[in-house]
Order: C-alpha cells, then sequence, then structure tokens
C-alpha cells in the first residue's frame, strides 16, 4: 500500500469500476440470461470486470456505460457459450433477446437493500428454499433432496418466493419514491 | 400470443436448468415470436441477477466480518471477495446464512399447519422424553411429530422416524424434521441407530449431509461451522463442504471434527454420547417411580366419598375374568367381568390395561341405584375413532335415565343421558365437546371425565384436568345406574333401533371410576395428577 494520490489514470479506472458495481447486478441478469450455470456465469462476471477494468481508459465518462458493459458482457457471454458445451437458447433467440432494447437499471444499491428486508419476510421454508438456490446454487432436485419434498413443491415454493419478492420490492419501491 | 402463465413457468425452468429438450424449444418459439415475451424474459433474468447478487453478497458480508475490515475507498469489494472464493475459500460462502432460518420462530410455517393436515406431514413418532424442556411446540411420548423443529432447552429424546432409524437427541439441540429419512441438526447431539431398512437415513448440517451406510453413528454439531461425527457400528458417508483432506467414508470406531473448514480424524468415543441402554434404565426408574406414586394416590382414591366402582387394572388375573372394584366399601357384586379383551400394559410398563379392538371387547359391570349427580373419569388410550361413535361406556340401556359416554369419529366427548322414553334424537340431554383427540393424540393416554350435576343442572366435560365443554340440561333427569358396558354399546332389547349397533372403542383403558355425585374442578384436576 502507498499513500500517493492516484494518477488521473488511476482515479478514471476506479470511476468506471464504481460505476462496474452500480450496474453489477444487472450484469449478472443478463449474463444469466444467457448462462443459467451459476459457477460459469461467476467466471464470466469476472470476466467481464475483468475486461471493463483493462479497457477503462476506452470508456469516455458520460457516454452511456450501461451500453458499454452490456456490450461486453455479451461478447464474454457468447465466448464462453462456444467455449463449453453446456445446455443453453439458441444463439438465434440469444440474438433476438440481446436485440431487445431494454436499459440496464442503475438502481442496484436500493433495489437490493429492498430485497434484503423482502427475503426476511419470506416464510422459512420459502427463506431457505431461496437461500438453497441462490446462496448455495442448489437446483431443485438437490433441494428437493435437502427439504424432504418433491421437486415439483420445490418449483413452486421457489416460484411463489420469486413473485412475492418481485412484488414486495416494486411496492416498496413505488411508496418510497427517491 | 402466448399463455402467460406458461412462458412464466418455462422461464423459471431455464432459470433453474431444468428444461427438457421439447420445453426448450417450446420457450424459444415463444421468445422468437413475441417481443413482449422477450421482455418478460430478460425482466425475470434481471431478478434473478438480483437475487443471486444479493445472495453473494450476504455470503461475502459475512466472510468479511470475520476478518480486518476493508478500508472504504476499495469500493471494488465485491470482486475482491470474488477472488477470496474462488481461490478456495468456496466453503466460506455458507458462512451464516444457514443459520438464518433458525433464528426464525420456531414453527411459524409448521405451526398453521399442525392439527389441521399435519397428520399426512408426520414422519417420526416420539418414543421417550426425559427431564425435557421444550423451547418449541412440546409433544407427549406417543405422539407423532410432524415436519418442522425439534427445539429443546435441555434434556433427552428418543425419536423413531417412520423409515425405521431410531435417534436419541440431547439438549440442548435443535433438529428439523424434514422427511422419515432426512433431518437437520443445527445444534445438539445425537446418535442415530439405523437397521438396514432405514439404510441411507441423513442428518444433514449447516454443510455437511451424514450419510448411514451401516448401524449406528454419533454427530454432535455447536454451530454451522464445527461439527463432529463418531461412527460406532458400521459406516457413513461424508458428503457436501467437506475439507479435501478429509476422509469421505468414515468406519466403525472413527470419528471426525471439523471445525472451521480444518478437518481432524480421532478415535469416535461412546462415552460422548447417551448411551441408549442407559436411556433406556432411566426410562424403568422414571417408570417405576411414576408408578409407585401412582399406586399411592390411586389408594387413597380408593377411599373417596361416594365412589361407586374403581377399576385400576392391576393383578389382572384371566382365568378368572374378574376385574376387581376397588372402591372401599364396594358391593360384592359390583366387579367387572372381561370379554375379550387384551392384557396390555398401561401408562406404565408394569401397569396393567385392558386393549379393546374387537366388537366384542368390553367389561360389563353393575352399579346400584338412582342418583341425581354422576361423574365418569377414566385413563385411555385411543389408537383410533373408527367409528361414527366409539363408546367409551354406556350404562342401564332401554331405559330413562340411562346414560352413553363416548367419542365420536371426530375426537368430540359426547355425553347422552335420556329424558324421555322414545328413541327419538329430543328425547336426550346430551352435551358434545369440541374435537378433543385428534390423530396426534392417538397412542397418547388421556384423562377423561365427564360430570353430571343433578344441583346445579350442569354437565361438563373435562380433558387431562382441564373443562373443554359445559352447558346446562333443560330437563333434570335421575340417571339410573344399571347393568354397563366399559368400552362398548349394547342394547339390551332386540326390538331396540339400536340392536345390533356396533360402537366398540378401540385403545386401551387403563383406570376407571364412577362416583355418585358431582366433583369439582379441582378434585377432577387432582384425580388427571
Amino acid at each position: 500500500m502507498h499513500d500517493d494520490p492516484p494518477t488521473p489514470e488511476e482515479a478514471h479506472t476506479a470511476k468506471v469500476q464504481g460505476l462496474f458495481v452500480q450496474y453489477q447486478p444487472a450484469v449478472r441478469g443478463y449474463i444469466l440470461a444467457m448462462i443459467p450455470d451459476f459457477s460459469v456465469a461467476d467466471d464470466v462476471m469476472q470476466e467481464t470486470f475483468l475486461t471493463v477494468t483493462r479497457k477503462a481508459a476506452s470508456f469516455e465518462i458520460g457516454t452511456s456505460f450501461a451500453a458499454w458493459v452490456k456490450t461486453i458482457a455479451r461478447y464474454k457471454s457468447l465466448e464462453a457459450l462456444r467455449a463449453r458445451r453446456f445446455e443453453s437458447l439458441s444463439e438465434e433467440v440469444l440474438q433476438a433477446l440481446g436485440a431487445e432494447p431494454r436499459e440496464f437499471r442503475a438502481d442496484a444499491d436500493e433495489r437490493l437493500a429492498l430485497l434484503r428486508s423482502c427475503l426476511s419476510q419470506l416464510a422459512p421454508q420459502a427463506r431457505r428454499s431461496i437461500d438453497y438456490r441462490y446462496q448455495n446454487d442448489h437446483l431443485p432436485p438437490q433441494i428437493a433432496d435437502l427439504m424432504g419434498c418433491t421437486v415439483q413443491s420445490v418449483n413452486v415454493t421457489l416460484s411463489r418466493a420469486r413473485a412475492f419478492l418481485r412484488e414486495c420490492v416494486m411496492r416498496k419501491m413505488s411508496a418510497n419514491p427517491s | 400470443m402466448f399463455d402467460e402463465a406458461r412462458l412464466d413457468r418455462l422461464i423459471s425452468a431455464h432459470f433453474d436448468r431444468e428444461l427438457t429438450e421439447e420445453e426448450r424449444r417450446e420457450l424459444e418459439a415463444m421468445l422468437l415470436s413475441s417481443s413482449k415475451a422477450r421482455q418478460l424474459f430478460l425482466e425475470h433474468s434481471e431478478w434473478h441477477g438480483l437475487l443471486r447478487e444479493q445472495a453473494l453478497q450476504a455470503g461475502g458480508a459475512s466472510l468479511l466480518e470475520d476478518t480486518a475490515p476493508s478500508p472504504p475507498a476499495r469500493k471494488v469489494i465485491p470482486f475482491s471477495r470474488r477472488a477470496w472464493i474462488s481461490a478456495g475459500l468456496a466453503a466460506c460462502l455458507a458462512l451464516g446464512w444457514w443459520l438464518v432460518p433458525s433464528k426464525e420462530q420456531p414453527g411459524t410455517g409448521t405451526d398453521i399447519a399442525s392439527k389441521a393436515d399435519s397428520h399426512s406431514h408426520e414422519v417420526a413418532l416420539l418414543d421417550q422424553a426425559f427431564d425435557v424442556e421444550w423451547d418449541s411446540t412440546a409433544y407427549a411420548p406417543g405422539e407423532a411429530l410432524p415436519k418442522g423443529f425439534i427445539k429443546i432447552r435441555k434434556g433427552t429424546l428418543q425419536l423413531d422416524f417412520y423409515s425405521g432409524a431410531r435417534v436419541v437427541l440431547e439438549g440442548p439441540a435443535t433438529l428439523e424434521l424434514l422427511s422419515p429419512n432426512l433431518a437437520r441438526l443445527d445444534n445438539g447431539k445425537l446418535t442415530a441407530k439405523v437397521p438396514p431398512p432405514a439404510e441411507g437415513f441423513t442428518v444433514i448440517n449447516a454443510k455437511m449431509r451424514v450419510v448411514d451406510r451401516g448401524t449406528e453413528f454419533g454427530m454432535s454439531v455447536t454451530n454451522a461451522d464445527d461439527c463432529e461425527v463418531h461412527v460406532f457400528d458400521g459406516e457413513v458417508e461424508l458428503q457436501g463442504e467437506v475439507p479435501e483432506a478429509t476422509a469421505r467414508e468414515l468406519f466403525e470406531g472413527h470419528a471426525v471434527s471439523i471445525r472451521h473448514g480444518k478437518s481432524e480424524a480421532f478415535p469416535a468415543s461412546r462415552e460422548a454420547f447417551t448411551d441408549p441402554s442407559r436411556l433406556m434404565q432411566e426410562t424403568a426408574r422414571v417408570n417405576e417411580a411414576q408408578r409407585g406414586d401412582w399406586q399411592t394416590a390411586s389408594q387413597a382414591f380408593s377411599t373417596t366419598p361416594d365412589l361407586q366402582i374403581h377399576f385400576d387394572f392391576e393383578g389382572l388375573d384371566r382365568t378368572s375374568m374378574i376385574l376387581t372394584n376397588r372402591a372401599a366399601g364396594a358391593a360384592g357384586n359390583s366387579h367387572g367381568t372381561i370379554i375379550g379383551c387384551e392384557t396390555l400394559s398401561g401408562r406404565w410398563d408394569r401397569k396393567g390395561a385392558l386393549g379393546f379392538a374387537k366388537t366384542s371387547d368390553r367389561v360389563r359391570f353393575r352399579a346400584e341405584g338412582v342418583t341425581p349427580s354422576v361423574t365418569l373419569m377414566a385413563w385411555v388410550r385411543v389408537d383410533s375413532l373408527p367409528l361414527e361413535h366409539n363408546a367409551l361406556l354406556s350404562m342401564a340401556p332401554e331405559q330413562i335415565g340411562e346414560i352413553h359416554w363416548k367419542l365420536d369419529r371426530d375426537g368430540r366427548m359426547l355425553l347422552g343421558l335420556r329424558a324421555e322414553p322414545e328413541h327419538a334424537y329430543p328425547s336426550w340431554e346430551r352435551l358434545e365437546s369440541p374435537p378433543v383427540v385428534t390423530p396426534q393424540d392417538f397412542g397418547r393416554w388421556l384423562h377423561l371425565a365427564t360430570v353430571i350435576d343433578g344441583d346445579t343442572g350442569m354437565m361438563r366435560h373435562y380433558m387431562n384436568g382441564s373443562e373443554v365443554a359445559a352447558g346446562s340440561m333443560t330437563r333434570k333427569v335421575p340417571i339410573q345406574l344399571g347393568l354397563a358396558n366399559l368400552g362398548n354399546f349394547d342394547a339390551s332389547s332386540p326390538t331396540s333401533p339400536t340392536n345390533g349397533m356396533v360402537r366398540n372403542f378401540n385403545g386401551r383403558i387403563d383406570e376407571f371410576a364412577l362416583l355418585t355425585r358431582a366433583l369439582t374442578a379441582e378434585e377432577i384436576a387432582a384425580a388427571m395428577r
């Protein structure tokens, strides 16, 4: 560690990284749409971050960071898809999804905070299913095994929990416009 | 247009990696044909990403709390976290979060389901409980246990899982029953004895699955990061987040401790766990002490004023068929006659009881006189309530003043006192309790009492010493004692419409008393103890 003030390049890179953090959940969602495997998606996420850092200089502050990072994430995802044979949607469909006009949201911190408070409102079983799925990266058959119930009931629990969380966050956002 | 609910399901299946080839094609066709479908898909993916992000941050956050705080200038913390994690600390991701559900109130999800439909969620039977202080819903030995939490502050429980595995749980402990074959130990100690049909019985903790491949193991969990497994007999398999150097298969005589991601092998120690045979001895000792107390109380009770009939079902002699009436000053002809019935054990191992099962099973006895008031009390163990009416006692059929005491199919206590000669419904004074004997009570000993108070014109039902129903009589009818059937019902007259009706009791009785006065609530509570 040194206490020297950062060079303008370092400051710029830090700013770009800061923007990345702001968009991180949106980027993650975008990658997961193409690569539903959490660990592969995590790797792609990390590569995207590294690319963003490496190419930070080429990003002009003031232009759309969302569009820039989306392009990088998309490129990295397709690279991963081509490199490994695993199940995902066809390239044609991924292309159509990529062409769909949809802006990345930058309100991640707020939504994550609301999401945390909504998670605490979930019933214990639903909460546990969500934790198993998202925190421990278990798939429904493993969750069913751990919870002593059927895969079908895990699917129902997960979908209801997701719908509840979505509605809960949306409700809190509209009640609390910032 | 597309079916939105269907699309929703397919999108979820895509994110949970459950799509079949056919479903994938269906999803792709929907996505290609509609911009709205694509928007929905992208919206789902946003939420999916948000949930995953939240989960990673929650895992990372607790990771950071355990180390030196990072300087705030390092805004890009999530990735330094990621780097650590991929550097081999993946196991720590789970740190903390597994504990979250256990912080919630026990049974918030399960209690709602209990009584009403918990029957289908039952996974084990509580066989024994010693010296237990409950921290969740309390259960009594003999009770079926639904899925959900068992929390005890102290004491020892013996649980028989429906798979055949027997688990001894030592408090303080928190065990979540997940299925007949699976339980989660959040903290505490247990030993599991797993006979061959139950092989594969699994206990999980925060990170690991302990799968039985043999016959007996012990497990001790202090918290998410501290667990010991001892194998007493046979073999267990460790699955899940087990430190790399740890043997995945553990054999008889071996034990392993896993603390903060490090494992250590050492010899298994039987002494560290409750020995089931010691538990048996303890059971026997407690049983014997309780039986002794009961004997003293029962002898004292025999001299209670106005006690006409007191059967304690002790010293049953099958050759004589006689059930002795222990009431002090009992008339010589007031002993009971046992018809059918099996001689079984009662509330305690060496306490006598009669089992009622066949339609013929009953104890016949005669009580004398006409009385304005009566109290009926019995210790019963209901095994099932298969009939519309399951008779506890029927007396003096076909006469005004006759009594029918029974449980209905839904576990209500019913009393009928005939006030008119006709057989019609309004000819009876009745008292019906709400359902008090639920399927969860089957196999447990219950104290049932009913009082008809001729002075106040009230009828009352009690279960386990507490009043569960009360009602006033519109007609004051003297009670006609006479020939009675305990655990059954018969119509003496062949012309009676009730002739041939089947109302036999299914369960055990190990004490019965009939008094010709109305006991107070306090007296009933005292008799129950």
